[in-house]
């Protein structure tokens, strides 16, 4: 063999060798960046598995106490409004009883009238307590109806807005129709209309 | 030159692949030793604490103008109510003085 051949082999053996070398080096380089990848994705899958329940809970928490807490507000602000209505229809009915308005006369006699017809069938002596500035127009009143229990009226002061309270004697038998009363009794099912009207859309 | 020199050439040319090897083991170990930071420091306890506490922080903010929006509500319904109230009272006050029970 000629030194010429022999030198072209050896420089075979190193083409060889640096190839082999430089893909054996790529092939680490690309191995090693695939391990850190394959590790940074399991990190980031970890991560959140353990995140993302956490965070459901604390959105769900605090989002819902907002929510919770907005809602209370307006229902409050709803149960406040509807409660000054009613304030005021108080202020307005005391105008009325105060001033024996025709609609409040109206109301008085009509519940005098309705008193006595419900215990026309009373032995007993009977007791209608209404306020001091009431009671000249309930007298008055009993004096032109015709009730069989009429001349067994006794009337008696109470501090009340209006209206009355017809009592038999005994107790027994008790007719309540003031406008405290009627206010209270009338409450629960004006609610939801006086809301209506509060809160109507439009206007 | 001699056949020898080219077994001495090729014993080079294998020592040089070998070294490539070590480097290559390397670069493997390296990259092991990495992955394993990047696990330990994205997993930890204080690292999923502070996600967590400033995720918190961001959605009390939502929650601040979702109750933020509740108070606007209200107030527009009070604004708007508060011109309703002598209607209402009416209806009250009518209702009181009907002698139907």
């Amino acid at each position: 063999m000629s030194s010429d051949q022999i030198q072209a082999l050896k420089e075979e053996i190193w083409r060889r060798a640096r190839e082999k070398a430089y893909k054996i080096l790529r092939d680490a380089e690309a191995e090693a960046r695939r391990i850190v990848d394959d590790a940074r994705k399991r990190a980031e899958d970890s991560l959140k598995s353990k995140v993302e329940p956490e965070k459901l809970i604390i959105r769900r928490r605090v989002l819902g106490r907002a929510i919770s807490e907005g809602r209370r507000l307006l229902i409050l602000t709803k149960n406040e409004l509807v409660e000054k209505a009613f304030q005021k229809a108080i202020e307005k009915l005391r105008e009325d009883a105060d001033s024996k308005s025709e609609a409040y006369r109206s109301f008085l006699f009509k519940v005098l009238d309705k008193a006595l017809n419900l215990l026309s069938d009373s032995d007993e002596n009977l007791v209608i307590y209404a306020n001091r500035s009431d009671i000249p127009f309930l007298r008055e009143r009993v004096k032109q109806i015709s009730s069989p229990v009429a001349d067994r009226i006794r009337f008696e002061e109470a501090e009340i807005m209006g209206g009355i309270i017809v009592s038999e004697a005994d107790g027994r038998r008790i007719y309540y129709e003031t406008l405290e009363g009627r206010i209270e009794a009338l409450k629960p099912i004006l609610r939801e209309r006086v809301a209506a009207i509060l809160f109507r859309e439009g206007d | 030159m001699s056949f020898t020199s080219l077994l001495v050439e090729e014993k080079k040319a294998s020592l040089h692949i070998q070294e490539a090897r070590r480097k290559a083991q390397e670069m493997i170990e390296k990259a092991k030793a990495e992955a394993e930071k990047i696990m330990k420091s994205m997993t930890s306890e204080e690292r999923i604490r502070k996600l967590l506490e400033e995720y918190e922080k961001e959605v009390r903010r939502e929650a601040d103008r979702i109750l933020e929006e509740y108070r606007r509500r209200a107030e527009d319904l009070r604004s708007k109510a508060l011109g309703r109230i002598e209607e209402a009272a009416e209806l009250i006050r009518e209702e009181v003085l009907s002698h139907e029970l």
